[in-house]
């Protein structure tokens, strides 16, 4: 039997302008799952939802065994949270932040936020508000790492942040989500940020949850080709997501990539000139696009 | 759904966290509060009336500064997403910022009030103004219980200021309203507290509005779906 980190069933919830329908979502233990869709796709309803910090009006949300929202309490003693609006107490220091969440999970491991301190570069006797964006989203980090969660959720911790600090995030993140046990569902515009750290990818748009593959799937099924439209040429190919025609030249774009689709767009009068592999975020926007 | 008061250690953690954020500048209002007491026990009616004036300004600024600091501030400053990443639930969390924000104003005003009506016995000040500065303080007690309920269901800093300055005002219509009643002014005068039948209606009154309100809060945001 699958064992989940998290399994959202036929949620729906609908605001007055913006509705979710039947989303399903889940994820298997020990897994990284990456988020991705636009602003305001549904990325944190999805995650207030798993949180327990908004009701959803259909549907059923277990976490790691619990039943959200009635046994919130239970599961957050388990779930590590953080996102890009999160902010802490500006005229505390870290180390006070540190106190008071090891007032409140005993397992908070010291030595690791120890750690996680010189690995980050934060000082514990610093106020919050003395530190740089990209340092509060390292102190929230490293406050959330050092429970040592069962369920990591992650809501854009990215955003906002320069290049380097990003960098430096997500390597430290790929470093620490390294642990097979602790599951992580990480949400973001930003596909570099969800590539670097996903085994499995999901998209949102508008609401809906356009597709959800691990992360080589995605890469290996998606293909451009770049075509010379013959004389015979189709208006459509069966497998094409997409055919932009440009004069003579067309550019096709399949999910089902494999060695039988040249041949399907030669047969439908397409002749193939090149063939390219798609970055996530070409993947994501042809989904976007295909769906709306 | 959990009860609420299921979840108490965490409840009375998060008070214990909000009186180690707000105690530095309420021992110092408290000092302030000293101060002023120390001017009304002079007894003379300009250091009296003045130091009246600056206790409803004292005990008018702990009100807001609570309600703004502690609730309102939780959502613009953001920290409002970090404390509901904890193991508690909307209803904890509102429980527990009601719990905190009467905690941290009542204690303050019960002995801001105490220590006025200690003044007041001990000094040559008539003790017929004793109806009078504790129906004051009550209708402080429950303006700030007004807009601790805005603060709390709205978590908007428009509307609970808008509710601060309308409680303001209804409060200098209050005192000139009961001033002129024949049961209050008559007695301001007189060597002991006379409290009859209007005073204790008033003070009756009062007391199960601010109870009203309280309730009325914890029943609306225990109806919430939606937080953050």
């Amino acid at each position: 039997m699958q064992q989940y980190a998290f399994d959202m069933r036929n949620i729906s919830i609908r605001y007055p302008h913006f509705a979710m329908e039947n989303l399903n979502l889940s994820l298997a233990k020990g897994q990284v799952l990456g988020l991705v869709g636009v602003n305001g796709a549904g990325k944190s309803t999805t995650i207030r939802i798993l949180m327990g910090l908004v009701k959803a009006d259909a549907g059923q949300v277990d976490v790691l065994g619990y039943q959200l929202p009635a046994q919130q309490v239970q599961a957050k003693y388990d779930i590590g949270f953080a996102s890009d609006d999160m902010r802490l107490y500006k005229n505390q220091t870290l180390q006070w932040h540190m106190d008071f969440i090891h007032s409140i999970f005993p397992n908070f491991d010291h030595g690791y936020a120890k750690d996680l301190l010189q690995r980050f570069e934060l000082i514990a006797d610093q106020k919050m508000k003395g530190l740089s964006h990209g340092q509060r989203v390292k102190a929230c980090l490293l406050l959330v790492l050092a429970r040592r969660p069962k369920l990591l959720v992650l809501d854009e911790p990215t955003t906002g942040l320069d290049p380097v600090a990003r960098d430096e995030v997500i390597t430290e993140l790929a470093d620490i989500l390294r642990d097979d046990e602790r599951s992580v569902l990480f949400s973001s515009h930003n596909t570099h940020d969800i590539e670097k750290l996903s085994d499995q990818i999901a998209f949102l748009d508008r609401g809906k949850l356009l597709a959800l593959q691990d992360k080589e799937s995605f890469v290996q099924s998606w293909a451009r080709f770049r075509c010379q439209l013959l004389p015979q040429a189709q208006e459509s190919v069966l497998g094409a997501v997409s055919i932009r025609r440009s004069g003579q030249l067309a550019e096709v774009i399949t999910d089902q990539c494999s060695s039988d689709f040249a041949v399907v767009l030669h047969q439908a009068g397409f002749k193939v000139i090149e063939q390219h592999r798609m970055s996530l975020e070409e993947i994501f926007v042809a989904n976007v696009k295909r769906n709306r | 759904m959990l009860n609420a008061l299921d979840n108490t250690v965490m409840i009375k953690r998060l008070i214990v966290k909000d009186w180690q954020l707000v105690k530095k500048s309420l021992a110092a209002y408290m000092l302030g509060g000293v101060v002023v007491i120390g001017m009304m026990g002079m007894a003379t009616p300009l250091m009296f009336n003045s130091g009246a004036i600056m206790m409803i300004t004292l005990m008018i600024v702990i009100g807001a500064r609570s309600a703004i600091e502690l609730v309102v501030n939780e959502k613009k400053d953001q920290t409002l997403a970090f404390m509901m990443s904890l193991p508690v639930t909307a209803q904890d969390y509102a429980l527990a910022k009601l719990g905190a924000n009467l905690a941290l104003y009542l204690v303050p005003w019960l002995l801001l009030v105490l220590g006025m009506l200690l003044v007041i016995v001990s000094t040559p000040v008539t003790n017929g103004v004793i109806p009078l500065v504790v129906l004051v303080s009550v209708f402080i007690l429950l303006s700030y219980c007004c807009y601790l309920a805005t603060a709390l269901l709205t978590y908007s800093e428009g509307y609970t200021v808008t509710v601060m300055i309308i409680t303001n005002l209804l409060l200098n219509g209050f005192i000139f309203w009961i001033i002129r009643m024949p049961a209050v002014h008559l007695t301001l005068e007189a060597p002991t507290a006379s409290w009859n039948s209007t005073t204790l209606g008033l003070l009756a009154a009062g007391s199960v509005l601010v109870v009203v309100v309280l309730m009325l809060t914890a029943y609306l945001q225990k109806r919430k779906t939606s937080f953050l």
